[in-house]
């Protein structure tokens, strides 16, 4: 672990501009109105590691893949791949060597795979774009040799996105994210489209090629069971906070932020202890107008009048990654 | 079994098309006691949703009830007229579905969709079924209900949204709820606030639920009895705790084993190869047998019937039966 991260992200920012039409700002004295997406989140990815966001909808965990592949422009911070600050790039041009060697996976294998298009044509594609395989003949046998290893059959590639089911739809977008030969795949929400049975599939398939092909994921996801199985490293994500970043096993063994701990203890599961839980109270307050302070104080058991007041700050509590007054400070094991 | 809530008999739905008629819900019956939680799980395309449309009669055309009987409290409600039915539905069976913004008006404040669900069902005057709402939304756990009763849909969140549709479904006192994934639209954290919220209200009201879902976590947790289905049959059906700790039929076998859980350390899930069949190719015999890992010659030829493997345990699979043949 002590070689550079593939993909390294400092103080990485993102706001999202929801500000009434300049006319009614002048006329009604209206602000400049933001949404903080994701504020200052820092981690690194290393080679062949999974690395998974986890947080619930709206706490800025797909604005972050979005940002790592490029899609999004950060408004501050800094995204290392392999060394180079690609945050920075502002041309196609400049971002395309790096772009080869980042794929996505995307939640909803329906709206993914271009209807019109036969699955051959869907997997050659990003081949043909950055030119990694040349030749008809060439291409046309590696979309078999990628078809074969997701576990479908060469005569596949001959038929069209709707013949397939959603779990045979979801192997097709891996091989055709695997066909650049990256290094770096970002999975967004892969399984949440999919039944369970057909989710122990894909699973299984990810971490083998993993093994494989020694592949790096940054896995994007609520479902902290999946994080579970797959993930080597989990950061978890509040109101475009991490508010907590440890080694799998240590997060699912011994949580320490409090909101990792709510999650966990609410999470249903099929263990049959029926235990009373008791749910997490209140809702994920408006991204637009968050908190002061630590943004999980409202709802925190342990919030103290410090929480309302200032920011955590990140502190190295057993080679985990908190930002919580009570950890940091000690006072959680109390209560 | 006139002590039963609700019995659904024999129930089959098809879908007619051009093709020919498909079966999407083929030979199922169970009973639900007073206050009973049953679950019924199954993956996209089982007939879950349909058995719950079927009951309430809300099938969407050209689907239609082919066989079966359902009743309500020894009442017979599957061949009722629309305006009889329309009395049962909202009175005796409330029902909450999976997206709360679709099942509310919009145009409307939720107070006077409530009061006039309330007045529709019940013969009380408008001012009473208002206090009635407020209590009901408090009761829902939603803060500060004297003044929220008069706002809209919208400025409420996913999660304070789904009570209101649970206010709604319980607004009249109903025997029965039939819950299609309630909780499936939430969060995590919103998601077990919603659950506990069923719970309770059900065990306060005496109220029993079919809770319609594909997570086995939800249903652990909630239901008393489970009812597992595949390809639009019953494959098991039996105490939660049975069913989960020691499966009968493969398909639950195999459904319990792929699922991932923070409480177990597997470095493979077992994985359940190939999908469920298509409607229009539901093979011969047992419908799981191409996927299944222990299928045999019979399993190929014959259906297998739903028969106690243990007492109130039952399973559909020719491992548990070696004389039952279907008639």
């Amino acid at each position: 672990m002590s070689e550079t991260p593939l993909v390294r992200a400092v103080g990485l920012t993102r706001y999202f501009d929801v500000s009434p039409p300049l006319l009614n700002r002048v006329l009604e004295r209206k602000p400049k109105m933001f949404v903080k997406a994701v504020e200052e989140v820092d981690f690194n990815i290393y080679q062949g590691e999974t690395f998974a966001l986890v947080g619930e909808s709206g706490c800025g965990k797909t604005t972050v893949a979005r940002m790592l592949v490029g899609l999004e422009r950060p408004t501050d911070g800094i995204i290392e791949f392999d060394g180079h600050n690609i945050g920075s790039l502002k041309t196609r041009a400049q971002l395309r060597p790096y772009r080869r060697r980042m794929q996505m996976i995307f939640q909803d294998p329906f709206a993914s795979l271009n209807p019109r298009w036969r699955v051959m044509d869907i997997v050659a594609e990003p081949m043909r774009a950055y030119g990694t395989t040349r030749g008809r003949r060439r291409v046309r046998e590696e979309v078999f040799r990628l078809l074969r290893q997701v576990g479908l059959s060469e005569y596949d590639s001959y038929a069209y996105p709707h013949e397939f089911s959603g779990g045979q739809r979801q192997r097709i977008a891996i091989a055709r994210a695997l066909s650049t030969r990256p290094e770096f795949v970002v999975c967004d929400e892969p399984t949440s489209a999919l039944d369970v049975s057909v989710q122990a599939q894909i699973l299984n398939l990810m971490k083998r090629l993993q093994q494989e092909m020694g592949l790096s994921y940054l896995l994007i996801t609520h479902d902290l069971a999946v994080v579970h199985h797959l993930a080597t490293h989990v950061g978890v994500m509040y109101l475009g906070r991490l508010c907590e970043m440890a080694a799998s096993k240590s997060v699912f063994s011994n949580p320490r932020h409090p909101y990792t701990k709510l999650l966990l203890e609410t999470l249903p599961d099929i263990s049959m202890d029926r235990r009373e839980r008791a749910p997490m109270a209140g809702e994920v307050p408006n991204p637009m107008n968050p908190p002061p302070g630590c943004v999980f104080h409202p709802r925190c058991p342990l919030a103290a009048d410090v929480c309302t007041r200032e920011i955590p700050r990140q502190v190295m509590v057993d080679n985990a990654t908190i930002a919580c007054h009570a950890v940091a400070a000690g006072w959680d094991e109390k209560k | 079994m006139s002590d039963q809530l609700l019995e659904v008999q024999n129930l089959k739905v098809v879908l007619p098309t051009r093709k020919g008629r498909l079966t999407a819900v083929d030979d199922v019956s169970f009973c639900l006691a007073a206050g009973e939680v049953l679950g019924l799980v199954g993956e996209s395309g089982a007939g879950k949703s349909l058995t719950g449309s079927a009951i309430i009669g809300l099938l969407e055309p050209p689907l239609y009830i082919e066989e079966g009987r359902i009743f309500l409290e020894g009442e017979r409600i599957d061949r009722l007229p629309y305006e009889a039915l329309r009395r049962i539905r909202g009175k005796r069976i409330g029902s909450i579905f999976q997206d709360p913004l679709t099942s509310l008006n919009p145009l409307y404040s939720v107070g006077r969709q409530l009061v006039q669900t309330i007045t529709t069902h019940i013969d009380i005057s408008r001012a009473e079924a208002k206090v009635r709402a407020v209590q009901l939304l408090k009761d829902v756990g939603i803060p500060a209900a004297a003044e929220r009763i008069g706002h809209h849909p919208h400025q409420f969140s996913g999660g304070m949204r789904q009570r209101v549709v649970i206010a709604l479904a319980l607004c009249t006192n109903p025997r029965l709820i039939i819950a299609d994934e309630p909780t499936t639209a939430l969060d995590v954290s919103i998601q077990a606030q919603i659950i506990g919220l069923l719970k309770r209200l059900c065990r306060e009201h005496n109220t029993a639920v079919m809770l319609i879902t594909h997570d086995m976590g939800v249903i652990a947790e909630t239901a008393d009895r489970v009812a597992v289905m595949y390809a639009g049959r019953l494959v098991e059906m039996g105490p939660v705790r049975d069913v989960i700790m020691n499966p009968n039929h493969p398909y639950t076998v195999g459904l319990m084993n792929s699922i991932p859980s923070i409480a177990k350390n597997v470095e493979w899930l077992t994985q359940i190869d190939g999908a469920m069949p298509r409607l229009k190719d539901i093979p011969k015999g047992c419908s799981f047998n191409p996927r299944c890992p222990k299928a045999f010659g019979r399993c190929r030829e014959q259906e297998p019937l739903l028969i106690e493997v243990v007492p109130s345990h039952a399973a559909a699979c020719w491992l548990h039966s070696k004389e039952a043949v279907r008639v």
